[in-house]
């Protein structure tokens, strides 16, 4: 045969794959059940099959644990809400953490991840992992505070102000545990002590991740404020004039110019019309007819309370 | 002293093999972790450069100090080279030590552009700091494992067939690694016969673990100078008994 006849033979064979592998990936998509499985559960079982190469396993299931918890972000529909992963259905994600710190004892990330994450979806397994992580590594003064965290949202004040404690007699501690340590005792459900707490993990996180949430939680508690804020300044409005204001830009135009200066002072936005705008910009959904002002359904600050 | 040419003739051998060609592999390996892996390791990036490249490091080390190792003697008796060169005022002690410190000076080589190799890629991501020195004693404990092997390997191939010599050198690389867990096995077993073999093997065999401080250097930690002192010390004893016995062994070898 001649060379021409075998080039385009050649050709049309590899362009007629690349439509039939199309199909047959359409047609896969469709039918598959992708299932969450772990071949091997045991960290223990898997650094003796690494050889000693146990810290690259570790690193392994770290990337395996981020793409997961990825993975089942892109799965939720509608807007994520980071500071409540309860309804994802993240089974593995105990598991995949527990094999990466059991493969790598001061894999720190690792704890500091499950800190965050697994109280949502068993407080007492969260509490657990974190203690572990203490055992392994009784110097990281960071992991007594995610401890004293995850006690704190779960309202457990005593133990989370023994954890913030512990942590602080650590040498090169920073002081700021000794004051949780108090604040927890004296008023452990206010929002001030969120803010300061979340304020304090954007400090001191070295991940961007953990410093990102922080920043969304800041941002929702600065929200929470405002929305407060300008309920009372509503109040007022409707008390003094007998109706609601037109809008919100018309609510700030009556106010004393002191007081709209000390708003701006405190973080507070505005936009050209002294509409009061959320941290991220947006401007806050108002209800004339019942006086209420509310976050704007674009907005990207997701509420959390405590 | 006939030791020097001999290494450095296996030296020049091995690099005519295209042995260190492996380096081209080991940093395109490092730069593509490097690209994707701070996408998703979620800050992680420095560890797990620290984490891959040592590892590779070793493995690859591994597998030239098996591969190479057990064609050191092998060949030149395949090829019949030994018998001009035991024809000449050669001693046999010294063609074996010869052979093994030119692989040996070929994988310091190898080792030691690697580790500049995972230097650079941490200066890269991360900027000057202390992590880039960090590695260099888990470096020099890979090093001396690799010599080790090394020595194992020869040890086979002075006896047994290539192919028999790395199933019975990678045997010995995993039950090395596998030290700790057989001494605890010693401890926990109940039989005493079986307690006193596990024992026995434990003390006798060469205990790889010593060796191996990847993930402690990759969590920030740096391999002490007594710690450092014990292995190198550890090192020398194993590649003196792994060497005499292959001199031994060597000698008796009748090649007519």
């Amino acid at each position: 045969m001649k060379t021409w006849l075998w080039t385009a033979l050649l050709i049309i064979s590899l362009g007629a794959g690349i439509p039939l592998q199309r199909w047959m990936d359409g047609q896969r998509s469709s039918a598959a059940v992708i299932e969450d499985s772990l071949y091997i559960a045991s960290g223990r079982t898997l650094r003796r099959l690494s050889l000693g190469y146990d810290g690259l396993m570790a690193d392994l299931y770290w990337l395996r644990t981020i793409q997961y918890f990825g993975g089942k972000m892109e799965q939720v529909k509608g807007r994520i809400n980071i500071n409540d992963v309860s309804s994802w259905r993240l089974d593995l994600l105990e598991p995949l953490l527990t094999i990466t710190t059991e493969l790598d004892p001061n894999y720190i990330a690792a704890y500091r991840f499950g800190a965050i994450f697994l109280p949502d979806l068993n407080p007492e397994a969260g509490i657990r992992f974190v203690q572990r992580g203490i055992e392994n590594n009784p110097q990281e003064w960071r992991l007594y505070g995610d401890l004293g965290y995850i006690c704190w949202k779960q309202k457990r004040f005593q133990e989370a102000s023994e954890a913030y404690g512990k942590g602080a007699q650590i040498a090169g501690a920073p002081a700021w545990l000794k004051t949780m340590q108090a604040v927890m005792r004296l008023k452990g459900g206010d929002r001030e002590t969120a803010r300061e707490l979340f304020q304090r993990m954007y400090d001191e996180s070295e991940d961007a991740y953990t410093r990102q949430l922080s920043l969304t939680r800041l941002k929702s508690l600065q929200a929470e404020d405002e929305i407060a804020l300008l309920g009372r300044l509503l109040n007022a409005y409707r008390e003094r004039h007998g109706s609601c204001p037109a809008s919100l830009a018309a609510l700030v135009k009556a106010l004393a110019p002191s007081l709209l200066q000390q708003m701006q002072q405190g973080g507070m936005q505005f936009d050209d019309t002294l509409a009061p705008l959320d941290p991220d910009g947006f401007p806050y959904a108002y209800n004339p007819a019942e006086c209420t002002v509310a976050l704007n359904e674009k907005t990207t600050i997701v509420r959390w309370r405590f | 002293m006939k030791v020097v040419p001999i290494a450095l003739n296996t030296f020049r051998e091995s690099v005519r093999d295209r042995v260190l060609y492996n380096l081209i592999l080991f940093v395109l390996m490092l730069v593509g972790a490097s690209l994707v892996l701070g996408e998703l390791s979620l800050s992680q990036e420095t560890k797990i450069i620290v984490d891959m490249g040592l590892s590779a490091m070793s493995i690859f080390g591994v597998l030239i100090a098996i591969f190479i190792g057990i064609g050191l003697v092998y060949k030149e008796i395949d090829k019949r080279t030994i018998y001009s060169l035991l024809a000449k005022p050669i001693e046999r002690y010294e063609f074996i030590l010869g052979k093994y410190f030119g692989l040996c000076f070929t994988l310091l080589v190898n080792t030691l552009l690697m580790a500049l190799a995972v230097s650079l890629a941490l200066l890269v991501k991360s900027g000057p700091g202390a992590m880039q020195w960090r590695i260099m004693p888990a470096a020099y404990l890979i090093f001396l494992e690799l010599m080790v092997v090394t020595a194992l390997a020869l040890l086979f191939s002075s006896f047994s067939s290539p192919a028999l010599s790395a199933l019975l050198s990678f045997f010995l690389f995993i039950i090395g690694r596998f030290s700790a867990d057989l001494k605890l096995f010693a401890e926990t077993v109940g039989s005493g016969a079986l307690r006193v073999l596990c024992q026995t093997l434990y003390y006798a065999l060469p205990n790889l673990a010593n060796f191996n401080y990847i993930r402690e250097t990759a969590n920030g930690q740096v391999a002490s100078g007594r710690m450092i002192g014990a292995a190198t010390l550890c090192a020398a004893l194993y590649i003196t008994v792994l060497l005499s016995a292959t001199v031994l062994i060597f000698q008796r070898r009748n090649f007519k």
